[in-house]
Order: structure tokens, then C-alpha cells, then sequence
């Protein structure tokens, strides 16, 4: 049974609810679909873009006073909703920017939400002519059944609408990928941070149409929508009912709004209080929430791509090869008072294979992520291809064919070794069919890729790499960790790849085995400046290079 | 000059609550949003135990809340969760928790305490309420003999190597799991002197300390971990800028000031020139300071 029979099937059931319950029945309903759609919005922000939001009720808030203001004063409905969801996509997108541009998201947003938050509650409280200051602006709504068929009509619209282009789309593989490894998204060509802004703005105005909908299902709109209240109990709807679900949200928040509605105003302290016991015992013992408790007994990783994923759009790859694989000229860079890289000119023409050594702390890593885009160089310029890629992000750099493999390899560990691959194809200029050899991790749907050995994990890797059909590779250390008869796999593989494919590659590589192994050409960098570039032999016999390493002359 | 006075007042109530709070990041890596509706508990404490003086009462919500904490951090925070964020949304849960206990035990109508020390005293010319004052006073010597523990200390020493690398600390000996629970309730039990202390001043309601979790949190951001000298300068800094939007402004206008400046703060921090220029600052700064 597929995900739109299911969909339809919950749907022809909800139709039928008014003629089967109570007039108070169908009300509580009502309102526990607007609060649905509120935490269906925070899912795709938290749940999907990974951002926890604190204060989503500043959306939610939006929307309802949108819908408040238009009665109270007469002025058109479309123009106000349409400002609120403008004015909620512009705060997400404003918050998100600012938060993701720290290295550790999570506190910047979380303070940031809140002030938000508490920023429109004061502008509600204090514009007493525009929304009648603490005591609200009552909404007038209409019958009771009505009115619940004109919110189930819209939450089923926004929830089709965005299950199909938000979770179910490339753009949902994307954000899997954004969301937990930002770092190997980019690899794969994705732009991080747009992917998770863009999500975190959807889920901003479906909060705010999720308000606009409660608006005349309370009946009354007063600053407390905006409030620390409604925000921490959005969290708790979601955290209940289960993260990157679409059920989740609506079950968790359908079923506390009903017992809110059932118990009344007397034990509605003793309610909330017991809520927030559920929330703390929900987060430690099963973060995944009701909808999670089923999923222990699906097959394989817990996360998956959705389907749309396995049939990527290749873009064309018509950037044209001239050029040097890689130019670099004068390239500096200092951290603080320290020097790292003074002035490194190097070209690695197409197809070489290029060793960089040096001892420790010559610069060689630097170099590398000065290449591949993760640091700005102090001065200097970058050509990858001939095209200028100075000031270029990673996964420009990646579009441009610059594949990167780390020291310690970097995969998405909740996904399945065959779903990693599919990623890397994603965003690729054109299929690659990968050798025989990877058809273990490209057919493994089962296992998390977290849960492979070492060996196989950079091997992932690897295949992650090719898979995006990439014409400049760069290895940090590819040999680190692994013992001499994975190593030696590993450099036969690397130069087949070389062979095959006809990719320049950078390694840094400190043993020379591997070195003398692999190498066309070797550049040797010593306190931030390349001393000597050419074949194995001639840099064994170079004296700059022994006075470098042994100190002898 | 009662600018300053305010300054130095205000600075104390952010500057103990920004403390205590840098002080459990530092040894657990989680911010605690609870920090607020523990200044809730302390300001409670002292103003539903009418009988003792002031003083007692102050001292009997230090030495009540501190199996409270325990009792949180043993239960609720020792487990090893996902990440920061999962252990973050407790705290976040358990401030709901206070939060809606206070309301169900003292509602949610707003009580005042009377202040134990009356009328004014002039400094340097300008009459300031005697309380004011020596709250304020109280608050910055606690937070100078804090920082004196952390600089001068065995302790201090542990909890910096911790929050600088707890891995590396816990190979050389020291126990992370009882450097966390003593910060904790250290930390914690700043908050709650915090909202004793200060509760003559401010009106005492369920909901008063979320007010504070804004400038407090803003203080924690902008310090970096375990330098708990940033955080008491930026808890000052944090206070000063809020005197005087409130000298120069409305109510009103002066919070929605105070919140526009948090969030352009944190936008241009994050701009890379910014960002580089502010970790020479504390670069240059630091080693002065330790030596």
C-alpha cells in the first residue's frame, strides 16, 4: 500500500467524522488539525532541516492575527495572509542564515526564536489600536461542521503540496543529507545551508497557515500566540507524536488537544505539568515518538531516501576542459600570527597523479582544503579547469569536478551503504556505472553505513566520490588507519580509477611506499612553500628536499 | 552616576545567573534553559517563607535547591543522549516542569517581597535605594570569588581542562561524571541565589524567569566555553546596554531595542572578519588575564 493510498484512505476516514461524533466532538477535531498543521510546520524545521525552532509560535502567531486584523478592520483577507507568510518565510530565512553561519547551530537559533518570539508578543501587547493591546481581537468563525471541512480541506492540500515537493522530492534526498552531514552534502554538490533554509522557511509558513486556520476555530487571537506557552507545546506535540513523520505530528497533537478539551479548565495545570513530565521521559527513553514505535520492526535503516532519489537529474556537463586540472598561484594563508602557506604555486595538469609531502606541519592539509574550498585563502587565486574558483564554495567546487575524500572517512551513517551512493549520484553531471567491486555497498539497502568497518567506510567513500563523476580528486592521508593489506587494495584502486576515468588526483601521503607506488609527480612542501616538484626520483635526489627531512645538506 | 548604580545592580542579577550558566556548559556542553525558572525557584522560596529574615530565607533556598539539582542532574541528565540538543530539550522540559509547578501551587498572579534593608543611601552625591545597592554589591562579590575559584583553583583548574577537552581531562584523572554533577549544582545554585537575592526587586510570577533567559542566553553566546571571565564581561555588557536603552527609552521601545541589537549581534558576528577580528581580542586578552 502505497504512501497516496494511505493518504486517501485517512482521508475518506476524517471526511466522514462529523456524522459519526458530537458537535464538541467535531470542534476539539478541528482545532486538533489546525494544532496538526502547526506541528507538522515545526517538523519540517526541526524534524527535516534538523534546526530546532523554540519559538515557532511567532509563525503560527502570524497567521492568526493575519486572519484577526482583517476582520477586526475590514481589510482583505489575501493581502494580509499573504503578508503573514511573507513576513514568516523573511524572519525564517533571516534566523536560519544567522544560525547556520555559527559553527554549532543550535544555540544561536534557539536564542533567536525565543527573542522572535517575545519581539512579536510586546508589538502585540503595545499596539493596543491595531490589536486591542492583551485582551485579543475575537474572530468570529463559521458552523462547526463547516468550518472543519474548510480545515481539512486545507491541511490536506498544504500536506499533499508539501509531502510531494518538500519530503518526497530529490529536494527531500538533499535535505537528508544537509541535515545530518553538511559536510558530505556539499561533496555531493548540494548546497547545505540553502537546502535547510528553504525547508525551515516551508515549515515557517505552514505554522502560519496552520494559525490562520485556528483563528476562527478559537475565536479568540490574543498575544499569547505568540507566547513561550503555545511554543513549548508545539515541541511537545511533535516530540510525542514523532519527528520526520507525517502522521507523527498529527497524532501527537490531535490526541493532546482532545484530552486538553476533555479534561477542562480544572486540572488543566495538572495536565500541562504531566505533559512536560511525558516530554523529558519522551526525549531521553524514545526520541522517535509514537510514530517511531513501529518502526523497530521495518527492515533496514532507520532513515531512508525517498524513492524520488533513485532517479537523479543530470544536469549537463557542459563546462568545457581546458586548461590545468588545478592551478594555484601565490597562495597564502595564516591563522592568527602563524604562517601556514607563503606564496604555493603549483599546476597539476590533467590525468597526473600528484603526491604532496612534507613533513608535519608544512602546510599540506591546509593546502588541500584551501583547494577544496573549506578555507579561504589570504591572497592567491584558485583555477580549477581554467575556470576561476577563488572565492567559490565547496559545492561549486564539486560542480566544477573536485571530489574530496577526508582523513576519517565521512558518510551518511544513518543511511544504507546503497542509499549513500544514490546521494552521490544525486547532483552528479552524468551517470558513472561503478565497477564490479563496489556491488556489495551499491546493493546493500540493510546495514547503516555508520556500521561498517573502517575499511569498507572509506571504500563507501571512494565509491561516493567517483559516483559524482569527479575530475579532480583530492586524498587526505587515503591510507590512514587502515592495515598494509587494505592499503595496498586501496592504491590499486586508486590508480585504476586514474587509468579508468582519467582524473588528476592530489594526495597527501606520508609513507613512501604508497607514494613511489602512485605518484607521476611528487611536490614536496616545506614551511609553506613548495621546494621541489617532479618524479620520485629526482626529489629523492634533491638536496633541499634531504636538508628539509634530515637536516642533512 | 545612579546609571552606573543601576548598571552595577543589574549586572549582578545577569551576572550570577550568566555565571552559573557558563559554568554547567563549560563542564557538560549543554545550556541549560532551565537556568531561568531556577532564578523562579529562588525568588519563590523567599517569598512564601515569610517567618525567617530575609537573610534566612535566602540561605534556606540555596540549601533546598541544591538536592533538587542533584536530583535533576542524576536523574535526568546523567543518561548519554543522542547529542546536545536531545539533553538541551530536557532542561527545556523540566523548566516547563518548575514553570507550571509554581502555578499550580502559587497561581499566576505576580507577588512582591518586601526588601529587608530601606530607604536610600547617597553615593557620590545621588540618592540610591539602600537594597539596590547592596544586592548588587553582594552579587558582584560572589561572582568575584567564582571567578577567583575558577582562576586560582584545583577546581577552576579541572573545570577548564574539562571544558576544554573532556576526553583529554578524563585520561589524566579527573572524574567527568562528578565535575559535571558538582557544576551543575553549582551552576545552578547561582541562578537560585540570584532570584532570592534580587526577588525584593522584581515582581515574583511563574513566567519571570523566561524574561531573563534572553540576556542571560545572549550573555552565555557571546563568551566562549570555559572562559567564565567573558562571561561575567559580557553579562556587564549585556546590563549596561539594557540600562541605558532604558534611560534613553520607553519600556517598550528599550526591549524591543535590547532584542534588534541581540539579533544584529549575532548576525554580524558571524561574519567572517568579525569573527577573526574577535578571536584575536580574546586571544590577546587571555593569557594576561591567567598569568
Amino acid at each position: 500500500m502505497g504512501p497516496a493510498v494511505r493518504f486517501a484512505l485517512l482521508l475518506v476516514l476524517l471526511a466522514a467524522a462529523p456524522f459519526g461524533l458530537s458537535a464538541f466532538a467535531v470542534a476539539t477535531l478541528t482545532l486538533g488539525l489546525c494544532n496538526g498543521l502547526f506541528a507538522y510546520g515545526l517538523d519540517l524545521s526541526w524534524g527535516r532541516a534538523g534546526l530546532l525552532s523554540v519559538g515557532h509560535a511567532s509563525f503560527f502567531g502570524l497567521g492568526a492575527y493575519a486572519v484577526a486584523l482583517s476582520q477586526e478592520h475590514g481589510w482583505p483577507l489575501a493581502v494580509l495572509l499573504a503578508a503573514a507568510l511573507a513576513a514568516a518565510v523573511g524572519i525564517a530565512v533571516l534566523v536560519v542564515r544567522i544560525g547556520l553561519a555559527s559553527r554549532v547551530p543550535d544555540a544561536p537559533l534557539i536564542l533567536l526564536t525565543i527573542g522572535v518570539g517575545l519581539l512579536l508578543q510586546h508589538a502585540a501587547n503595545s499596539l493596543t489600536d491595531l490589536t486591542g493591546g492583551t485582551n485579543g481581537l475575537s474572530v468570529s468563525g463559521r458552523g462547526v461542521v463547516s468550518a472543519y471541512y474548510l480545515t481539512l480541506v486545507v491541511v490536506a492540500a498544504v500536506v499533499a503540496v508539501t509531502s510531494v515537493t518538500v519530503v518526497r522530492s530529490r529536494f527531500g534526498a538533499r535535505l537528508i543529507a544537509a541535515s545530518r552531514n553538511p559536510e558530505r552534502a556539499a561533496q555531493a554538490g548540494i548546497d547545505p545551508v540553502r537546502v535547510r533554509t528553504a525547508a525551515f522557511a516551508v515549515g515557517a509558513a505552514v505554522s502560519a497557515v496552520a494559525g490562520a486556520l485556528y483563528a476562527p476555530a478559537a475565536g479568540l487571537v490574543s498575544p499569547q500566540v505568540f507566547g513561550l506557552a503555545l511554543s513549548t507545546s508545539v515541541l511537545v506535540w511533535l516530540a510525542l507524536g514523532g519527528r520526520e513523520s507525517t502522521v507523527g505530528p498529527f497524532l501527537g497533537a490531535i490526541l493532546i488537544t482532545a484530552g486538553a478539551q476533555m479534561l477542562g479548565s480544572t486540572w488543566q495545570g495538572w495536565y500541562v505539568l504531566a505533559l512536560a513530565a511525558l516530554f523529558v521521559l519522551v526525549v531521553q527513553v524514545a526520541p522517535a515518538g509514537l510514530a517511531g514505535l513501529a518502526r523497530p520492526w521495518a527492515r533496514g535503516p532507520a532513515v531512508k531516501l525517498p524513492p524520488a532519489a533513485a532517479a537523479p537529474r543530470h544536469r549537463a556537463d557542459d563546462t568545457a576542459r581546458e586548461g590545468a586540472a588545478l592551478a594555484l598561484t601565490g597562495i597564502r594563508k595564516s591563522f592568527g600570527p602563524v604562517d601556514v602557506l607563503c606564496g604555493v604555486d603549483l599546476t597539476v595538469e590533467d590525468g597526473r597523479t600528484v603526491c604532496l609531502i612534507g613533513p608535519n606541519g608544512a602546510g599540506k592539509s591546509t593546502l588541500l582544503a584551501v583547494v577544496a574550498g573549506q578555507l579561504a585563502p589570504d591572497a592567491g587565486e584558485v583555477r580549477i579547469f581554467g575556470a576561476e574558483a577563488t572565492a567559490l564554495p565547496v559545492q561549486d567546487r564539486v560542480r566544477l569536478g573536485v571530489g574530496r575524500m577526508f582523513q576519517i572517512p565521512s558518510v551518511l551513517t544513518a543511511l544504507s551503504p546503497a542509499d549513500n551512493i544514490r546521494l552521490a549520484r544525486l547532483d552528479a553531471p552524468r551517470h558513472v556505472e561503478l565497477p564490479a567491486e563496489y556491488d556489495d555497498l551499491a546493493g546493500d539497502e540493510t546495514r547503516e553505513a555508520g556500521a561498517l568497518p573502517l575499511a569498507d567506510r572509506r571504500r563507501l567513500e571512494l565509491a561516493m566520490v567517483l559516483a559524482g563523476a569527479p575530475r579532480l580528486m583530492l586524498l587526505d592521508e587515503p591510507a590512514a588507519g587502515l592495515g598494509p593489506d587494505d592499503a595496498r587494495a586501496l592504491v590499486h584502486e586508486l590508480k585504476q580509477v586514474s587509468r579508468r576515468t582519467g582524473c588528476a588526483l592530489v594526495v597527501v601521503e606520508h609513507d613512501m611506499a604508497i607514494v613511489r607506488e602512485l605518484a607521476d609527480d611528487v611536490v614536496v612542501l616545506h614551511e609553506g612553500q613548495v621546494i621541489a616538484h617532479g618524479s620520485m626520483d629526482e626529489i629523492a635526489a634533491d638536496p633541499a628536499v634531504r636538508q628539509a627531512y634530515l637536516g642533512v645538506s | 552616576m545612579d546609571v552606573l548604580l543601576a548598571i552595577l545592580t543589574l549586572f549582578g542579577l545577569y551576572g550570577l545567573t550568566t555565571l552559573g550558566m557558563a559554568v554547567i556548559f563549560a563542564a557538560t556542553r549543554v545550556v541549560n534553559l532551565a537556568q531561568g525558572d531556577l532564578i523562579m525557584v529562588g525568588a519563590y522560596t523567599a517569598a512564601v517563607l515569610t517567618g525567617p529574615a530575609f537573610g534566612w530565607r535566602v540561605t534556606l533556598a540555596l540549601v533546598a535547591s541544591a538536592p533538587l539539582l542533584l536530583l535533576i542532574e542524576r536523574l535526568l541528565l546523567r543518561r548519554p543522549l543522542a547529542d546536545g540538543l536531545a539533553t538541551m530539550l530536557v532542561t527545556w522540559g523540566v523548566g516547563m516542569a518548575l514553570r507550571q509547578a509554581a502555578e499550580l501551587w502559587f497561581t499566576s498572579t505576580s507577588r512582591s517581597v518586601d526588601a529587608p534593608v530601606g530607604g536610600t543611601v547617597t553615593v557620590l552625591g545621588t540618592p540610591y535605594p539602600a537594597y539596590r545597592l547592596v544586592c548588587g554589591l553582594i552579587a558582584v562579590a560572589v561572582i568575584g570569588l567564582v571567578l577567583l575559584a575558577a582562576y586560582r583553583t584545583d577546581w577552576g583548574l579541572t573545570l577548564r581542562a574539562v571544558a576544554d577537552n573532556p576526553a583529554m581531562a578524563a585520561l589524566l584523572g579527573t572524574d567527568p561524571r562528578r565535575l559535571r554533577t558538582i557544576a551543575f549544582i553549582l551552576g545552578g545554585l547561582l541562578a537560585v541565589l540570584a532570584g532570592a537575592l534580587y526577588s525584593p526587586l522584581l515582581a515574583v510570577n511563574p513566567t519571570m524567569g523566561f524574561g531573563l533567559l534572553v540576556p542571560v542566553f545572549f550573555g552565555l553566546l557571546l563568551s566562549r566555553p570555559g572562559a567564565l571571565g567573558t562571561a561575567a564581561g559580557a553579562a556587564l555588557a549585556i546590563a549596561a546596554l539594557s540600562v541605558l536603552l532604558r534611560t534613553w527609552l520607553t519600556d517598550v521601545l528599550a526591549e524591543v531595542f535590547f532584542y534588534l541589537i541581540v539579533v544584529a549581534v549575532a548576525a554580524l558576528r558571524s561574519r567572517p572578519w568579525i569573527r577573526r577580528y574577535m578571536s584575536w581580542l580574546t586571544r590577546v586578552r587571555v593569557p594576561a588575564r591567567a598569568s
